[in-house]
């Protein structure tokens, strides 16, 4: 069946469970008590999430333990957990599952699939980069130990599988570290974005089992950087919806002198900009999505497209939406913040909009 | 009365009717591949035609939409007491789809009339007039104008001081109007006049004007881009009969707002007037051609500047895709007018960048001066069917529900 532009029956169905599940265990009260806590989420909200609702497996194939569904189904998941600010380590665990799957490596995936195992990918530099230059990969008699450092690992604290990029002497690979591995330890980094915990990792002769072959990490990483792009860019558009309605809804209550302050052409307009930000990077998700999943010719062009513009919009939008708001939009208890901080944080994990630029570029055909 | 034909049988007939008739597009899909210095390198933001060669493609546009009506292709979704083929909009789609791979002379200065104005004549007129104007609007046979603005009546239209006064079975026109694209080609338009001194919006009446009736002057109004793709309407005394009033009278702003619908919808999603604009293919044989493809500077605008094209038009898809599944666009639909002019907009500065003082000068080369017309036509797309002021405005108020300015 081919993924449609209108969201089919059944995902509509998924994004409403999600949400209800969001709304009664992760409401923004669980996500701020979340982000003083030891674990960064809720052990409640990722049970009935990746237990209950199986979204772990939500594009694992059927007989690996998966709902077996689509891109198209990712992106509404996606766009009610960015709505919410989910902190849980589902990005993390769906693109490790995401790499494991590419490299055919399917017999770690059904405990991951299940909820019962979470796993992340450390693929990053210090600067961001994806390459294997830092964590050097060495074998003897057949097996592999990595030495060295990941940067920015998306919920690296809490994961127990870990997909690693490194460097081999034929080139750059990717490794699964085991939960426990001798050697493997990781370490929270302070983070700008409190509602997506980031962490180094540290490996010195850890063991560690290749994925497909040595130097072969270009086409793994190619299918993980899509699925990153696709997550974000709905995750945003979630993000910006919350936005859109909550600066409207402010604005059409405050008063200063005298007046509704959307009745203030200023006003309004800045909400209008908002709404037409949530409304495009909506599409160009929604769009990127259903290509990716009809393997349409366009599909990787589209996924920068998406990152890029969702990504630019939650920039600039959640900048505009603190300022709507006013003196009350600064502050530490409104939540404005916690979106303009994800917005921030966000753009630059998968290269930044630079690189994206030049991978339109590319794929363009120039 | 016959069956319905299926999809398939429908297309299927419909491409061998076209076959028969044109000659097959260049290229399957109706797009040609671009090459460089190969064809025109024309650019257009609005349809200036060339009035001596005018004539003759108003003519083969009448000429298909003749052949369409007699063959049931020229309304296909309208309803069969008017002549139209009753069929879903899917029949439409497709009959679109296929006759893009056709070298056919298209609809252009008819997309008014069949766009705007023929929708509102099928929701307000009366029986005696849809028996009368539609099938003559479908077959090609009347061309159509909207008369809405005047000097004096930009954004705020509803302050239009056109009058008509009732004089027994007839009204009597006075007054100007301005912006009226293809008056010089139109049988009728579609006027709003204030008839009455009634409060605002319930003054107004709309009528079907005989463009070719005493008292009616057109004159093309040139613009900054040296072109002239409207008029200036005068009206003098011209004498209307009561059967040719749109609607009730003091109901023309309902009827205005209905028309500015059909037109918001038109402009918004694909059927953009404009030339050989927004192809990438075009763009990136600009950036080669001026040897600058491998400057990283260029290839980040570049590369931002088709991310915000694509990103416009998977924005019209999605919309469309939701109209078909029975959730057609409000208001909001002028947000993508807006994104398109925006797109102009950094279209026209990036080409500017690349070409420099081949944007200012002709040097004679083919596809690099071309581009001015883009430069000095992008301004005015901001402000045909409703600046961006007054759309952000409409969007706050009816899709927001933000409250009107005090």
């Amino acid at each position: 069946m081919t993924a449609e532009l209108v969201p089919s029956e059944d995902e509509r169905a998924l994004a409403e469970t999600v949400r209800d599940v969001l709304t009664d265990l992760s409401p923004i009260a669980q996500v701020r008590a979340d982000f003083d806590s030891e674990a960064g989420y809720a052990a409640t909200a990722w049970k009935a999430l990746a237990g209950d609702v199986g979204l772990c497996g939500l594009l694992v194939p059927e007989q690996h333990g998966g709902l077996g569904l689509s891109w198209s189904a990712a992106n509404v998941v996606h766009h009610e957990l960015g709505r919410a600010l989910y902190p849980g380590p589902f990005l993390a665990t769906s693109l490790a599952t995401t790499a494991l799957l590419a490299a055919g490596a399917e017999a770690a995936v059904p405990s991951v699939a299940a909820g019962e195992t979470v796993a992340t990918v450390a693929l990053a530099d210090r600067r961001g980069n994806w390459t294997g230059e830092g964590v050097t990969a060495t074998e003897s008699g057949g097996a592999w130990r990595l030495t060295g450092r990941r940067w920015h690992v998306i919920a690296g604290s809490a994961a127990d599988l870990v997909v690693v990029l490194a460097r081999t002497p034929a080139g750059d690979a990717l490794f699964v570290v085991e939960p426990g591995a001798a050697g493997r330890t990781s370490a929270p980094m302070t983070g700008m974005d409190l509602t997506r915990r980031l962490a180094t990792l540290d490996l010195a002769e850890t063991p560690a089992t290749l994925l497909g072959e040595p130097g072969g990490a270009a086409p793994l990483l190619a299918v993980v950087g899509r699925h990153l792009r696709l997550a974000l860019a709905a995750e945003a558009a979630g993000g910006l919806d919350w936005c859109a309605g909550t600066c409207v809804e402010y604005a059409k209550t405050r008063q200063q002198f005298g007046r509704i302050i959307g009745s203030y052409q200023a006003v309004a307009h800045a909400c209008v900009e908002l709404y037409g930000a949530a409304r495009s990077a909506h599409a160009a998700a929604r769009w990127a999505a259903v290509a990716a999943e009809n393997g349409a010719g366009e599909a990787d062009l589209a996924s920068h497209v998406a990152a890029l513009r969702a990504g630019e919009d939650y920039r600039v939008q959640t900048e505009a939406g603190v300022h709507l708001l006013g003196g009350i939009g600064f502050t530490w208890e409104h939540d404005m913040h916690l979106y303009y901080r994800r917005a921030r944080a966000a753009g630059t994990l998968v290269g930044g909009a630079a690189a994206h630029r030049l991978a339109v570029a590319d794929l363009a055909g120039l | 009365m016959s069956e319905r034909p299926s999809l398939e049988e429908f297309t299927a007939a419909a491409r061998a009717w076209l076959a028969e008739r044109y000659p097959v597009a260049a290229a399957d899909t109706g797009k040609r591949r671009f090459v460089w210095g190969e064809g025109s390198d024309e650019i257009r933001v609005f349809a200036e035609p060339d009035p001596s060669s005018e004539a003759d493609a108003v003519d083969a546009i009448r000429a298909w939409r003749a052949g369409l009506w007699e063959a049931g292709y020229g309304w296909i979704t309208g309803p069969t007491e008017y002549g139209g083929a009753g069929l879903p909009a899917a029949y439409q789609r497709a009959f679109e789809q296929v006759s893009r791979q056709f070298d056919v002379p298209g609809d252009a200065s008819l997309t008014i009339g069949l766009g705007m104005i023929a929708p509102t004549i099928l929701q307000h007129g009366t029986e005696e007039q849809k028996q009368r104007y539609l099938p003559a609007l479908y077959r090609g046979e009347k061309i159509a104008c909207q008369l809405f603005s005047e000097p004096g009546a930009g954004s705020d239209l509803a302050s239009i001081s056109t009058r008509a006064v009732r004089d027994g079975d007839v009204w009597r026109i006075s007054g100007q109007k301005v912006w009226t694209s293809g008056a010089h080609l139109s049988d009728i338009g579609e006027i709003i006049c204030r008839t009455s001194p009634e409060p605002r919006h319930k003054n107004l009446t709309a009528f079907l004007v005989d463009m070719h009736a005493p008292g009616v002057t057109v004159r093309p109004l040139r613009q900054m881009t040296g072109g002239a793709a409207f008029n200036e309407v005068f009206l003098d005394d011209v004498v209307v009969p009561d059967t040719d009033r749109l609607g009730e009278v003091g109901e023309g702003w309902t009827i205005a707002i209905t028309t500015l619908a059909n037109e918001r919808n038109s402009l918004g999603s694909s059927s953009f007037g404009g030339v050989g604009i927004l192809s990438t293919d075009r763009l990136a044989g600009l950036v080669r051609h001026q040897g600058l493809d491998d400057d990283p500077a260029v290839r980040q605008q570049f590369g931002e500047v088709v991310s915000h094209l694509r990103a416009a038009r998977y924005v019209n898809e999605v919309v469309g895709a939701q109209a078909r599944a029975g959730r057609p666009p409000g208001a909001e639909i002028g947000l993508s007018k807006i994104a398109l002019s925006d797109n102009l907009r950094r279209l026209g500065d990036f080409v500017s960048e690349l070409l420099g003082p081949e944007v200012a000068a002709d040097t004679g080369e083919w596809g690099t001066y071309a581009w001015s017309s883009l430069v000095l036509g992008a301004p005015g797309f901001r402000l045909g069917g409703g600046t961006d002021e007054i759309l952000k405005n409409t969007v706050a108020q009816r899709v927001l529900g933000l409250p009107r300015p005090s």
